[in-house]
């Protein structure tokens, strides 16, 4: 009974799907066809929505002049959304930076937030825009030096396979802590406020 | 084709990246070049060691050139802070936490005219750990200038 009442519901979100989350469903193994996660009537998706929503990883790098800032980002998709976590270590390249810092020019990490919207071009493209937060926390300096950024961004992004996926992000801040500055040089010189981020992973 | 197309995002990426910078740095409440050492007063409201690892956290962390304890040294400020504790009871965690208030003086040695003035706050699971968090807030405060 309660199938058949959520049948057409699965049949309404496979239609509202996007062309990568219909292209999966037919990969999701069930170990008992006859049980609660069996497939709804049309075959194209489970009861519980299962289908629609996916995670992934991938590394990631800012593609910045100054600094190497790289790490790890674990994300989560459903339909048209997107969440990511992202967590990357973050080192000053710049000679002059090094008066500031100890060693090896290392000083913190860059912890990033984003919720963004996501219209599948193509199956293979799609492009996303969205906000979140973005924390600069600079650790090596002091224990609570953190500075935070609103951001928004807009990414366009390839999937091949159906698993792998290669990203990029073009990211500016719309509200920031004093003295993090985007499109600003050492020097003082101010550029394009925009940012890129580069990212590849796989969908899981 | 479409591997082609995938893989040339990041040398697309990478031609844009050179020229974008993101620049941090810092604005100083004082102007350590004219204000390099400084001697710290007793803390009323701090035990031993936390005003211990206080004097080593603005040694460390602090654009001070010199900090230290020893009144009889020459330097160029004083600095003066006082904490207070105070004490809460959450009946939902059945727990009481600390609320430490850090209020700080620094003044010239020469002429004793106050060249900043600040107050922070932190709490705590216990006095001492609240004590120690708004000090450190302390250190942030006179953090040393950088730019990266």
């Amino acid at each position: 009974m309660i199938r058949d009442l959520l049948a057409p519901l699965g049949l309404a979100l496979t239609l509202a799907a996007p062309a990568w989350a219909q292209n999966t469903v037919d990969e999701i193994p069930y170990e008992d066809a006859s049980g609660p996660e069996a497939p709804a009537a049309d075959g194209a998706s489970t009861a519980s929505g299962e289908p629609f929503a996916r995670g992934r990883v991938a590394a990631q790098g800012f593609l910045v002049d100054g600094k190497a800032i790289g790490g790890l980002v674990v994300g989560f998709a459903a339909s048209a959304f997107r969440m990511d976590l992202g967590f990357n270590l973050a080192w000053a390249t710049d000679e002059r930076s090094q008066a500031s810092l100890d060693g090896d020019g290392f000083f913190g990490s860059v912890v990033d937030i984003h919720l963004g919207a996501r219209v599948e071009l193509t199956e293979m493209f799609a492009v996303e825009a969205g906000s979140g937060l973005d924390l600069w926390w600079l650790f090596a300096l002091h224990s609570e030096e953190v500075k935070l950024a609103m951001p928004l961004y807009a990414a366009v992004e390839a999937t091949l396979a159906q698993q792998f996926f290669g990203r990029l992000e073009a990211r500016g801040y719309l509200l920031a802590s004093d003295g993090l500055m985007v499109g600003r040089s050492f020097d003082g010189e101010d550029t394009v406020p925009l940012f890129f981020t580069a990212s590849a992973g796989v969908w899981f | 084709m479409r591997a082609l197309l995938l893989f040339g995002l990041l040398p697309l990426g990478l031609m844009l990246a050179g020229c974008v910078p993101v620049t941090l740095d810092n604005d100083p409440p004082v102007d350590f070049k004219r204000w390099q050492a400084v001697y710290v007063a007793p803390i009323p409201g701090a035990d031993a060691d936390s005003e211990r690892e206080f004097v080593e956290g603005l040694r460390a962390d602090s654009g001070f050139k010199t900090v230290t304890t020893d009144g009889g040294a020459r330097v160029d400020a004083v600095l003066y802070v006082t904490v207070d504790v105070s004490e809460s009871y959450d009946d939902e965690d059945d727990e009481y936490e600390y609320t430490a208030t850090a209020r700080v003086r620094l003044e010239s040695a020469l002429d004793g005219r106050v060249i900043d003035s600040t107050e922070v706050n932190d709490d705590g699971g216990s006095r001492s750990g609240a004590v120690d968090d708004a000090l450190d807030e302390v250190v942030q405060h006179y953090l040393r200038a950088y730019r990266l």
